[in-house]
């Protein structure tokens, strides 16, 4: 983990990308993911002209087979388990600070 | 790592909304540490340093009626010289009892750790008892004993004859 810290070019291509709780509404709704997996606007600046996208890694490829074969990788798989938990909420932080009455719930346990 | 929301004017969210519609959340955070660390889209729920973790994983107490005293509330409250002595004065016990309460969630916790712990301590002899008594040694020794049994009970046997 402490790789991303001290790389300043990685965290701000991190602080770039979108927000995990984001891309997990994104996914939850299966039609709006197929429409982002599958229906990207043609962009001359992005790899691939924009067409072949990991919607849970938010990144753009130059072809087909290195899609594929990001996705049978380990930083993609790794991500896909980000999105096995409850994402992170203002109001579970807000819990977590002591400044919020129960009735207001907790997050999940995180398995 | 805490992060604290703006309540908005009505009228501030529309034109907000209007100008830009992702910058509705607005988020506080209570150190530049938790900020860089929302940056690198860490998850608070998975560090050992936050508050966050220390209430998913049971290290501190979460419900609990002292809470309901810091309460983020959004609507303001009209200026009332008795309730405001009434909260000065309320506030130091509020934090007594809040103190007292964690004292005890804690002792709780630890009752349950005492027995975790002998239990691991049993379970890592046993596993490691090598460590202390080589493999060939104890084999040697249950021989040994196992042959001064039979010696005495071959003698006793003598005996009863």
């Amino acid at each position: 983990m402490g790789g991303v810290k001290k790389n300043r070019a990685k965290r701000q291509k991190i602080k770039a990308s979108r927000m995990i709780d984001a891309i997990k509404a994104d996914l939850d709704d299966p039609k709006r993911a197929k429409e982002l997996r599958d229906n990207q606007p043609v962009d001359v600046d992005l790899p691939g002209l924009g067409q072949f996208y990991c919607l849970e890694c938010d990144k753009h490829f130059i072809s087909g087979p290195a899609l594929e074969k990001h996705k049978s990788g380990k930083p993609h798989k790794n991500r896909l388990r980000r999105f096995r938990d409850e994402p992170y909420t203002i109001e579970e932080s807000v819990m977590a600070s002591g400044q919020g009455s129960a009735d207001r719930g907790i997050g999940k346990r995180a398995s | 790592m805490r992060l604290e929301t703006f309540a908005l004017d009505e009228s501030v969210v529309l034109i907000l909304e209007i100008l830009v519609l992702w910058f509705l959340q607005i988020f506080r955070f209570c150190r530049s540490k938790c900020r860089k660390n929302f940056e690198m889209r860490r998850n608070p729920r998975k560090l050992k340093w936050t508050k966050a973790f220390r209430k998913a994983r049971g290290k501190e107490m979460v419900v609990d009626s002292t809470f309901d005293f810091e309460r983020q509330r959004n609507a303001a409250a009209k200026y009332d010289r008795e309730l405001m002595s009434k909260t000065l004065k309320i506030m130091n016990r509020v934090q007594e009892i809040r103190t007292k309460r964690e004292k005890q969630f804690f002792k709780n916790r630890m009752r349950i750790k005492a027995t975790l712990e002998k239990k691991d301590a049993i379970r890592e002899l046993e596993q490691n008892i090598d460590l202390i008594e080589p493999a060939v040694v104890r084999q040697k020794r249950l021989v040994k004993a196992k042959a001064a049994e039979k010696a005495q009970a071959k003698e006793t046997r003598m005996q009863m004859e």
